[in-house]
């Protein structure tokens, strides 16, 4: 049997991703001083109803900007401040049945850098598929 | 009438779900020296003849602890240090397939270095794109296909635009216009930036060059691309699906 798919809204025959929970949370940075080629790491956990469903994560950098951003694993951002800019990578994972993310500052400008005050709001999209 | 509400809808889009897979990859372990790692792959077939949408799970510890696809689970035994590159798995999809790839990296914590072997356990998921055509539904290993007490993840619109980025910078925004941040999926399609032609989630590439953004705000999703620094011209396709949860 073969079918449109395209043309299908829906089929008993085809499964769909469904059940969707959405989590949120916040984790807070506080402002600090990354020397030249240091870097720092913070990391926060969260439990979940069901950590081997996949997700899809968003987080909203509060304090620097307003829009949200998907991430998939993991992501690296630049991010200006003050005329320069630095990087902070996000990873998510999971962990003795745990949502886990972790946020590193990497200071690779060539001078010690003052990170400023931010907390990271956090969303997570979960969704069953017929494993 | 407030679609987030509505557990199941007929006349909504949902995601159409074409075959699910399971199985793992060895991983041989990378030399001991610093930055190096294997790269192990496995094609499943799909017997499609095109490239469709995928999400999937993996695991290094026997299935004890799954992962999303592109995740990586950082070394904190130094955390003075940002070790970031352990295990990670990633996909594409071709036509007829989709290929899996096991990243092993060795773990330097600045003085000594290590490393070793893993068995990935993988389990995907493949559901139509836009425009798919022509396809033989594969089994899922589920007895109830649909559940009308459970909300669906329904969707509001699908966007494919082929985009094309010459040396320089350029955004590409596709407006929801739903008054709020809504949840996305995308991927990145025939893009020869990256390492091999297939469809790509766009958060792989996000991930591997800080200078491709994504961003959601409560009209439109923006996405910025910097290729100052590269060739051009580069072209693609654009995927973005956006749903009504919020």
């Amino acid at each position: 049997m073969t079918l449109k798919v395209s043309k299908i809204r829906y089929d008993s025959a085809i499964a769909g991703l469904g059940n969707t929970t959405t989590t949120s949370f916040f984790f807070d940075i506080p402002s600090h001083t990354v020397p030249v080629g240091g870097a720092t790491a913070w990391l926060s956990s969260w439990p979940l109803d069901n950590p081997s469903a996949i997700s899809s994560v968003q987080i909203n950098l509060s304090g620097l900007e307003t829009l949200w951003r998907p991430v998939s694993g993991s992501i690296a951002l630049k991010i200006p401040y003050s005329g320069t800019q630095y990087e902070i990578e996000i990873i998510t994972y999971y962990s003795g049945g745990r949502f886990r993310i972790a946020a590193y500052m990497v200071n690779e400008i060539g001078s010690t850098v003052t990170i400023p005050h931010i907390i990271v709001n956090v969303r997570i999209f979960q969704f069953n598929a017929p494993f | 009438m407030d679609a987030t509400k509505i557990k199941y809808g007929g006349a909504y889009n949902t995601d159409l779900i074409l075959g699910t897979y399971s199985g793992s990859i060895f991983s041989p372990a990378p030399a001991a020296t610093p930055f190096t790692h294997t790269s192990t792959s496995v094609t499943i077939p799909t017997n499609i003849p095109e490239t469709t949408f995928f999400q999937g799970l993996f695991s290094t510890d026997g299935g004890t602890t799954w992962l999303d696809l592109n995740s990586q689970t950082p070394n904190l035994t130094a955390p003075g240090l940002a070790v970031l590159q352990t295990q990670v798995m990633y996909g594409h999809s071709v036509l007829n397939g989709l290929v899996l790839t096991a990243d092993n990296w060795s773990y330097y914590n600045g003085t000594t270095t290590t490393s070793a072997s893993y068995t990935f356990l993988y389990k995907v998921v493949i559901f139509a794109r836009p425009g798919q055509g022509d396809v033989t539904p594969q089994p899922v290993v589920q007895k109830v296909n649909f559940n009308t007490k459970n909300n669906y993840q329904k969707i509001s619109r699908d966007s494919a635009a082929n985009i094309t980025l010459p040396v320089g910078t350029v955004t590409v925004n596709v407006a929801h216009n739903l008054g709020y941040i809504p949840k996305i999926r995308h991927y990145i399609e025939d893009f020869s930036y990256g390492p091999t032609t297939g469809l790509y989630d766009f958060g792989f590439y996000a991930s591997q060059y800080t200078l491709f953004n994504c961003s959601i705000d409560t009209t439109q999703v923006s996405y910025f691309f910097d290729n100052s620094t590269g060739t051009g011209p580069l072209t693609a396709k654009l995927y973005t699906r956006i749903y009504y949860d919020s």
